[in-house]
């Protein structure tokens, strides 16, 4: 059944990330504004001046995972393993269905096994060169964790990652939507992976100057970065008549998604790219700018960002802005990159389905430039029947996906 | 490269030619010559002239110099 709109089937939630193994230690933290955000630990000390971030711990994720895969991936998709056996848990779906080739997988990154090429650059590149890895490549590779997700789920039909910097996970998803919306697909899991608290990494974050030396503060007037994060977020969607069809708990409805590029600035952005994307995402939704009662921002702290992303969030939806209310989880899961908007998607529909506007902690100051409600310091609880993730990246990439309540 | 009798206190960014990265990169040597991390807050992100940049940067130096 080809339907190039309409709502699919939001059946299994997964995620790693700073906070712990999966959604319930994720949701808890994030509705109730605990951070994960810590000194890091890192390998190698090379000097820098930012030294704290919502790091996973790796070593819980490996002890998870069976030792073969383990030596074999690198961590960015040993998280996306771990996201999608818990969204495929969930979702309680026949393995048999499962494993088809009308299952899809779409696993987006920024960079890939970043943690691969940063350990093997420094021993390379060292006077005591050691033996290599022979599966350094297949680590790195971008689509990695997209491969090893659908090796696991037996998923035989078409398989991505898309590659677009902090919009990579929310185009991944809806890349998933087309790929269902379109016939080519009946089921996908979704999503995105990162594994960016490195070394190196946390140095060229650094010197962009993007990273605060203090704490994430978004939409605050005294807000002077982001703070880095990782993990993975993956969802299973479904073509919803054969969700229903199969008896499946749909957790929420993928009702849209808009994505639009700046054609512009490398990092600077353009507030009515991102406008245009979330005007596009409700047109896909079939819905007026008044239906949409919360927005998890992008809100990375950068004083360009929550500037720009106010801007854009007032020229989509005009005076409907004033009626809603726009948090920034990121100050505690971490900007995660190529999987921030599957962890941010995750925590739109528990959002939507307890009912619950998670809280933009570490906020101090109002910013006249950042005047929607952010709901600063403390979540509270309040009527949500339609919620908007936005993702938006460097290159100028928006992307924005909306969701309702499922059954 | 910049003429150095451009850089006067009034000259703005775009009156010198100087991008987004351009300014990242000067925040950088400023960095390494004071050993002081300087993220991009409110008052250098506003900053529209040499003068108002010199003072957002100074105000951060000295802060981090206790």
């Amino acid at each position: 059944m080809i339907s190039l709109n309409g709502p699919l089937a939001v059946t299994g939630l997964g995620c790693v990330s700073a906070l712990g193994l999966g959604v319930p230690v994720f949701w808890q933290a994030v509705r109730d504004g605990t951070s994960g955000v810590r000194p890091v630990r890192l390998p190698r000390d090379v000097g820098g001046h930012v030294k704290l971030a919502a790091q996973v711990d790796s070593d819980l994720v490996a002890q998870n995972l069976p030792d073969r895969l383990a030596a074999q991936c690198d961590p960015f998709a040993q998280y996306a393993i771990l996201a999608a056996e818990e969204a495929i848990v969930g979702a309680k779906i026949d393995r048999s269905e499962l494993a088809s080739p009308r299952t899809a997988v779409v696993i987006g990154s920024g960079i890939g096994g970043m943690p691969t090429m940063d350990d093997g650059f420094a021993d390379f590149y060292s006077a005591q060169r050691g033996r290599m890895n022979p599966l350094t490549i297949p680590r790195i590779m971008p689509n990695a964790a997209a491969c090893a997700v659908s090796m696991r789920a037996g998923a035989r039909g078409p398989c991505f990652a898309i590659a677009t910097a902090c919009s990579s996970a929310a185009q991944s998803i809806a890349l998933g939507m087309l790929l269902i919306r379109s016939g080519l697909a009946d089921r996908a899991l979704v999503g995105g992976a990162e594994a960016s608290v490195t070394p190196a990494s946390m140095r060229y974050w650094e010197v962009l100057r993007v990273l605060t030396g203090d704490l994430a503060r978004p939409f605050s007037r005294d807000r002077s970065g982001m703070v880095l994060g990782e993990g993975a977020g993956v969802v299973l969607i479904e073509r919803l008549d054969l969700a229903r069809a199969r008896g499946a708990e749909i957790l929420a409805l993928l009702h849209g998604f808009g994505t639009s590029a700046d054609a512009d600035d490398l990092v600077r952005p353009r507030p009515e790219g991102a406008a245009e994307a979330m005007r596009l995402a409700l047109e896909d939704a079939g819905l007026e700018p008044k239906a949409i009662d919360y927005i998890n921002a992008h809100g990375t702290a950068t004083v360009l960002n929550d500037t720009a992303e106010t801007n854009a969030v007032r020229l989509a939806f005009g005076a409907a802005a004033d009626r809603l209310v726009m948090s920034s989880t990121k100050p505690i899961h971490g900007h995660a990159l190529g999987a921030a908007g599957a962890l941010e998607l995750i925590a739109t529909i528990m959002a939507l389905r307890e009912q619950w506007a998670p809280p933009t902690i570490n906020w101090r100051e109002a910013d006249p430039k950042c005047d929607i409600d952010c709901v600063a310091n403390e979540g509270r609880a309040m009527p949500i029947a339609y919620a908007m993730s936005n993702s938006f990246a460097f290159g100028g990439i928006n992307a924005s996906l909306v969701v309702g309540p499922g059954d | 490269m910049i003429d150095r009798s451009k850089l006067v206190p009034e000259a703005t960014l775009e009156s010198l030619g100087m991008s987004s990265m351009d300014v990242v990169q000067i925040l950088l040597g400023i960095e390494d010559e004071f050993g002081v991390y300087i993220p991009v807050n409110d008052d250098i992100a506003a900053s529209g002239n040499l003068a108002e940049l010199e003072a957002a940067v100074s105000k951060l130096i000295l802060q981090k110099q206790g």
